[in-house]
């Protein structure tokens, strides 16, 4: 046999050995590097949720040539496409499609009318049509369901007030473009309806393009877009890479923004099952060293043994996390296999390894100082050693950080929190000794007294256990207050939002129409107004788009948009500049101030233009901005107005809006339906992210039962002693309930302090990874974690009591 | 021949802020071929002598030679190297590692020592009588099974001198019996020199040399004839 077979099984058997405590190991280490794992690959994922997403939806679609909203030109005609790019694609497939108002017996519901040729449609969904003639229409099962149609039915449309009856022939499973509140009908016939004219075939609003592998989607954008017959349109990319890294960094952020918290959860967590694992190992060390070996035998051995318990962890972490953001992309609706970097496995099992070596490194230099005889009777006994010194400077170094202000504002959040942590640690280990001296001197003693309170103050894995359940007491209560938010998040903004519809895509607009809508329906006001969907807006080297752009007058926007500022707007400050009115989270993520200047993009025209900011939206909704670019003459030529924003206290405006508008191609929007509509979306993303947290919070409730469970296995042979020298199961119990109450006591106190201090500074943490919210815990969800915590902290003394009532009496006590 | 020689030597304790002697200024040598018996009261130092002459402890004053060389002066590697081959360490609470067999426990000083000829460990195990529970672990044995095993540990590497703490402290008279019976044939048979502490009079008969201890000074030092 080898010295390294001999150390081998050497490892093993002491694995075999301890199979409680080895178990915890690998199961805490699996979560640890699951934990790292996620984080560093939520980037990645998240964009191949977003890239996923995009592909289901267009499937084999590359590029989507539309009519500009702005633009007068809405019908595209695809005839010269197919001569001069023949060569390029595998098809294009121009379709008219319209939102617009259908009615069922009595009621009327707004969709989206695709109208080609079936076989267009079968290419777009990978299902097959059947044969269609005259006025029959295809729908979606999810449509059919909601509104309890079945084939036969019909449906009516509207146009120039004419009603036009379809009846349903087929309904296929929604799939990509086909999804949803959406039909299908005969291009051919439905452009007859609408224009009066036969053999339209090439011609439509929108053409779907496919092109070939060979070729370069933003290449072929290039020369269309410089094509004259073309030029006119608006050309997208259906999978906008830019756009997909720019999601994936605003979804990730709030994760990693709580990850800060984790990664200093995995630390402790680390510490004090390194302090669990290599309990024994001064012990084993004496004995090799009274045989004449050097400390290198037994580093070896227990070296050994890490590598069997990090390999296996890092093996099960892998399908942990191919399984959890699987689950979490199934939550999202993605349909695919979500993959991330395999090589994030290595790095997350590194820093583990990491700092397991520097804790080894750390301890042998200890033992080094110590003889043999020392390592193999006192180390059990080892106490905390509490560091005044270290307390008092962290404490000067939070006032400094709180004074001076030299780094950036997110690093120096992140080192704020860290001290105020440490600050808490340190007043948790003051509060025990005060505890004990208290208990000493004037309660009579107790096997709680004895035993517990004295167990709280010196021993070192009941420190780090309460130091793991301090930082996961907050990470919980983080997580708790970030799914409240979004629950509310979306609600805060509606109670800002006053005006109830908008007509969008105005490319013709005349004064006479904003009285025309105050003449013939029952509104409450009406005020025209310049809109952009989609600009992008340059901040420095930094680039954001921004979904509303609007541009009327700011007393008008208020009475639509009740938004309060930061400051009093002074449009004066922007001189001879347009202004703009920004939210108040942009400024954090960007760093702008007012006076600064940006510039944006408002279309593929029309770019560069220049701002001055004069003032911040104090809003959760951070997707819209305020020029006054309507009265600023040098781009009267440039911005017309293309947008009515309408208050009605009468639900009914809205399809008389949609009757007589619709056909126009304008878009008429609710803005109940629109927010409630990207509340669903950000709720689809959410639903990943609050899944995940799920996850997060699981994995460290397991990790809080484990090192609850630690406390039992360092201190199991003195209670084994305890249960020879008499102690019953009662005495026992109350112990324990009173320990548990104490510990539950101390982290309320302590934990509901740093929650005040964590809440300050974590929203600038956020714009380390570019994302700000306001994020500010609620009574009810400080009330509801803490309930949440009581009831594992029990459940995890519960078992801690049943581990004790099991114990092995004769080997616990046996054992060195 | 003197293989361990101490000359002045003293030992003291460092317990919060209070130095607290154990040994003062003891001259003592040990030859080839001593049984020698430690004895004296609690806390008369026996124990610290023992590791302070073995090496387990460093002295505070005066020096210990072993085999001619100086504890003191020698590299951690030198001391490693005579714990491996030269000498040997039987202790009252036996010191097995628990997760090892009883052959496991006896091949890793051989391991220690790079000595691969294991065909040696049946044989001591046989010497120890031991050798029907080389697959046993050692919370599956009695006390004075698990001190044979230590003393068949001991033995494995041929050392020069063997010290006992205590080796029959935890055990019941018959086993202890066994115990010094086997110490005894060891010094005979393989010409091994063994410096014992002990507590029990009993293992005295066993000894051809006592030391009688007290207050860290050598209150007498006789030879016997046995």
């Amino acid at each position: 046999m080898t010295p390294f077979k001999f150390k081998f099984r050497h490892a093993f058997r002491n694995i075999q050995s301890k199979k409680g405590s080895s178990l915890i190991v690998i199961f805490t280490l699996t979560i640890l590097i699951t934990l790292i794992l996620l984080s560093l690959s939520m980037y990645p994922v998240f964009k191949q949720v977003f890239y996923y997403e995009a592909k289901e939806v267009y499937q084999s679609v590359d590029v989507v040539m539309s009519y500009d909203e702005n633009s007068q030109v809405r019908i595209i005609n695809k005839r010269n496409l197919e001569i001069n790019y023949a060569t390029e694609m595998s098809y294009a497939s121009v379709f008219m499609n319209i939102y617009t108002l259908l009615g069922v017996n009595e009621s009327e519901f707004y969709a989206q009318i695709l109208s080609a040729e079936p076989h267009e449609l079968e290419r777009l969904i990978n299902q097959d049509i059947s044969s269609m003639s005259g006025r029959e229409m295809v729908v979606t099962s999810s449509f059919a369901e909601k509104h309890k149609l079945t084939i036969g039915d019909e449906i009516c449309f509207f146009a120039s007030d004419v009603e036009y009856i379809y009846s349903i022939i087929q309904i296929v499973d929604d799939y990509g473009l086909f999804a949803g509140e959406t039909v299908f009908i005969l291009k051919s016939v439905f452009m007859e309806d609408l224009f009066g004219l036969s053999n339209l075939e090439n011609l439509g609003n929108t053409i779907y393009i496919d092109l070939l592998s060979t070729v370069s989607t933003a290449d072929f954008i290039n020369r269309i877009s410089e094509d004259t017959d073309y030029n006119d349109y608006q050309i997208v990319q259906t999978i906008d890479l830019n756009e997909i890294n720019r999601q994936a960094t605003y979804s990730a952020s709030t994760f990693l923004g709580i990850g800060v918290l984790m990664l200093f959860a995995i630390v402790l967590v680390l510490h004090s099952l390194f302090i669990l694992f290599f309990k024994d190992f001064p012990i084993e060390n004496g004995v090799v060293s009274s045989l004449g070996g050097d400390s290198n035998y037994t580093f070896h051995v227990w070296g050994l043994e890490l590598g069997i318990f990090v390999t296996l962890s890092a093996l099960f972490s892998i399908f942990m996390t191919y399984g959890l953001i699987n689950l979490g992309g199934y939550f999202y609706g993605i349909h695919h296999f979500i993959d991330f970097p395999l090589y994030n496995v290595f790095i997350a099992t590194a820093i583990c390894v990491i700092f397991i070596f520097f804790e080894m490194i750390i301890l042998k230099r200890r033992m080094q100082k110590s003889s043999s005889i020392a390592q193999s009777t006192s180390f059990r006994y080892s106490k905390t050693v509490r560091k005044y010194t270290f307390g008092i400077i962290v404490f000067l170094l939070y006032l400094f950080f709180e004074f001076v202000h030299i780094l950036p504002t997110g690093i120096e959040a992140i080192i704020q929190v860290v001290l105020s942590i440490l600050i808490l640690f340190q007043l948790f280990e003051w509060s025990i000794v005060w505890i004990y001296l208290f208990i000493k001197k004037w309660k009579k003693s107790s096997l709680f007294s004895a035993i517990s309170v004295r167990q709280m103050k010196d021993s070192p894995f009941f420190n780090h256990s309460f130091k793991v359940l301090f930082v996961i007491f907050l990470i919980t209560i983080s997580v708790f207050s970030i799914n409240q938010f979004i629950e509310t998040e979306f609600d805060a903004f509606s109670n800002q939002l006053q005006v109830d519809y908008a007509i969008l895509g105005i490319f013709d607009y005349q004064d006479t129409m904003k009285d025309e809508i105050e003449d013939d329906f029952d509104v409450t006001q009406v005020d025209d107004a310049i809109v952009y969907l989609e600009s992008l807006m340059h901040f420095g080297d930094e680039i954001r788009r921004t979904h509303f752009n609007v541009s009327m007058d700011y007393q008008a926007f208020l009475d639509h948009y009740a938004f309060e500022t930061t400051d009093t707007i002074d449009f004066s400050i922007s001189g001879e500049l347009p202004a703009i009115i920004i939210p108040q989270s942009m400024g954090f993520i960007y760093g702008v101030e007012i006076g600064d200047s940006i510039t944006m993009d408002f279309s593929r025209e029309i770019q560069d233009i220049p701002f001055v900011i004069v003032g911040f939206f104090i809003t959760n909704f951070d997707n819209i901005v305020y020029t006054n670019i309507f009265e600023i003459e040098d781009y009267n030529d440039i911005f017309s107005v293309n947008t009515v924003f309408i208050q009605s206290e009468n639900p009914e405006v809205y399809s008389d809006l949609i009757h007589r508008y619709s056909l126009d191609m304008y878009y008429v929007i609710s803005m109940d339906d629109y927010i409630k509509e990207y509340n669903d979306y950000i709720k689809n993303i959410n639903n990943m992210f609050i899944f995940l947290c799920s996850v997060l919070v699981v994995c460290f409730v397991i990790v809080m039962v484990n090192n609850i469970l630690l406390i039992f296995y360092s201190m199991k042979s003195d209670y084994a002693k305890m249960i020879i020298l008499g102690q019953d199961g009662k005495e026992f119990f109350q112990m324990l309930l009173k320990e548990a109450l104490l510990i539950f006591s101390l982290l309320f106190i302590l934990c509901l302090g740093e929650t005040f201090i964590f809440i300050k500074y974590f929203p600038r943490i956020m714009l380390v990874f570019h994302y700000y919210k306001s994020i500010v815990p609620t009574w009810s969800v400080l009330a509801s974690t803490f309930a949440f915590e009581a009831l594992i902290l029990a459940g995890a003394y519960g078992y801690y009591f049943l581990k004790i009532r099991k114990l092995k009496l004769i080997e616990e006590t046996k054992k060195y | 021949m003197a293989l361990l020689v101490a000359s002045n030597l003293k030992k003291n304790y460092q317990v919060e802020n209070r130095t607290i002697p154990v040994l003062h200024g003891i001259n003592l040598e040990i030859h080839e071929q001593d049984f020698c018996g430690i004895v004296g009261p609690s806390g008369s130092g026996k124990t610290t002598l023992l590791y302070v002459l073995s090496g387990l402890e460093q002295a505070s004053e005066g020096s210990v030679k072993i085999l001619g060389n100086e504890w003191s002066e020698m590299s951690s590697f030198q001391i490693q190297d005579v714990r491996k081959r030269q000498i040997s360490f039987i202790f009252q609470f036996y010191n097995l590692l628990p997760n090892l067999t009883v052959y496991e426990n006896i091949q890793l000083p051989m391991i220690l020592a790079k000595d691969f000829d294991f065909s040696r460990i049946e044989e001591v195990l046989k010497w120890v009588g031991m050798d029907e529970y080389k697959d046993y672990f050692p919370n599956q044995l009695s006390g004075g099974m698990q001190q044979r095993v230590a003393i068949a540990r001991a033995l494995i590497n041929r050392p020069q001198i063997i010290f006992a703490d205590e080796p029959t402290g935890n055990l019941d008279q018959k086993s202890g019996s066994e115990v010094m019976n086997l110490l005894k044939k060891i010094h005979l048979e393989h010409n091994v020199t063994v410096l014992m502490v002990t507590h029990n009079p009993d293992n005295l008969k066993y000894c051809s040399r006592t030391i009688k201890l007290l207050d860290g000074r050598i209150q007498s030092d006789d030879s016997v004839q046995v």
